[in-house]
């Protein structure tokens, strides 16, 4: 029998859908941190190798609310002056 | 693949006309919950969507992890297999659009360690209607309508989310309200006001509230004056392992069943009160915790050198549910995150 697809998948063009990046060489990197400790660490070991190891020319560290979405003048900051992010920790 | 909107759309599956096979062949796929589910064929998928005045097309959420687009039809899909009556569809689709408020958090809920769950809340009146249990056995198992609607949603935080448990949902034990966790609220034997009301609700609306939780737990407090049950309730609420201990929020829920419910209006207590007195008494002295515990975060929430159980005292969800016994009262653990309400408006 023919059934339909339980599986949705995300949008695959247009200003909503999710672009990756394959490394960071040469891009500023934004680090969103929601201040779980084990987040702020390893958040201290990335803004100390972006730049030496991975040829990031600038690291920029946003804080972000322990759950929810971040503030817009965050997010605005981010898009503004960054070209890539890293965003933890979810939970 | 269709370009409309930017959604690449599913390929449709031929699976076995056997019943055993078909399911063995989604089971393989991993579609299900790892029990049996109705085959979601166009015929039953029109029906289920015939009972909202949407487009099969239109977007109701967007889940995390994924991203995938939780359209109408994918969520009629779901509820289908899930075993839901096209009456409960409604209910299903308001509960998808609150996974999404985004003080509710679903990316931490998808992709935590933590077994965490939500809990599906419905009150109003299409809990009569669609025969939603709210008395004795409210949490399961044995009706329809809390079984199914719980489990579509999960099947839809899976298929369409992305949450696939032991790869995406890092959940380290997993839960069985992660099977399904759904009730209604006793609304006709609560002396207070019933929980949408408490939220600007009226009582004639009908409203799916989700509530992250850890899990449940029965307390024994089998008393007829509010202090003993308080002191047995607060006992059983103080487990500072809970995430809305280290987190300093989230929403911990009380079920009480009618009879305790009576005696403290009988009292004179309101739900403000008991949540009152609840929150001052699962409040835990700092210096008595593991100090690894709170080196976990920043934000906890702490008063007078003592953690609470979550950020203030009206955060406490008590709401009426069970049966008529005076014997068991239900706590169910926050993960830390705020509840999300919706209308149901179909």
């Amino acid at each position: 029998m023919k059934i339909l697809n339980p599986v949705g998948a995300p949008r695959t063009s247009g200003e909503r859908a999710l672009l990756t990046v394959s490394g960071i060489a040469g891009l500023r990197l934004a680090i969103l941190t929601n201040h779980w400790k084990s987040m702020d660490r390893m958040a201290r070991r990335m803004i100390a190798r972006a730049s030496e190891r991975y040829a990031a020319v600038g690291v920029e560290l946003y804080d972000i609310p322990i759950n929810g979405p971040m503030a817009e003048a965050v997010e605005h900051g981010v898009l503004q002056d960054c070209d890539a992010a890293i965003v933890g920790l979810a939970n | 693949m269709s370009e409309r909107s930017g959604i690449a759309e599913t390929a449709d599956l031929e699976v076995p006309d056997d019943i055993d096979a078909m399911f063995d062949a989604l089971y393989e796929r991993g579609v299900t919950d790892g029990l049996p589910v109705i085959p979601p064929t166009a015929a039953r998928v029109g029906t289920m969507m015939a009972a909202v005045p949407l487009d099969p097309g239109h977007v109701l959420a967007e889940l995390p992890p994924r991203g995938g687009l939780a359209t109408v039809e994918k969520v009629a899909v779901n509820a289908v297999m899930a075993g839901c009556r096209p009456d409960y569809f409604p209910v299903v689709v308001a509960a998808v659009e609150a996974l999404v408020q985004p003080q509710f958090n679903l990316t931490g809920i998808q992709t935590t360690t933590n077994p965490v769950a939500p809990l599906v809340l419905i009150n109003g009146p299409v809990r009569n209607r669609i025969g939603v249990n709210c008395g004795a056995g409210a949490l399961g198992p044995g009706w329809r309508a809390n079984a199914t609607v719980g489990r579509a949603l999960r099947l839809v935080m899976v298929n369409v989310g992305g949450a696939t448990p032991g790869d995406v949902d890092k959940s380290i034990l997993g839960m069985p309200g992660k099977y399904t966790l759904c009730l209604g609220e006793l609304e006709e034997l609560n002396p207070w006001e019933p929980f949408h009301v408490e939220r600007g609700y009226a009582p004639g609306e009908s409203t799916v509230t989700l509530i992250s939780v850890q899990g449940t737990q029965s307390c024994a407090a089998s008393y007829t004056e509010p202090e003993p049950i308080l002191r047995m309730l607060s006992n059983a609420m103080t487990a500072f392992g809970a995430n809305s201990y280290t987190k300093g929020n989230g929403n911990p829920v009380v079920i009480l069943p009618p009879a305790h419910a009576r005696i403290f209006a009988g009292a004179g207590w309101d739900k403000r009160q008991i949540k009152q007195a609840l929150f001052e008494r699962t409040m835990y002295p700092q210096a008595e915790f593991p100090m690894r515990l709170l080196d976990t975060t920043a934000r906890q929430q702490i008063h007078d050198g003592r953690v609470c159980i979550c950020r203030r005292a009206e955060d406490i969800v008590v709401i009426v549910a069970g049966g008529p016994e005076l014997n068991h009262i239900g706590f169910l653990a926050s993960f830390g995150n705020d509840l999300a309400i919706n209308p149901i408006r179909y």
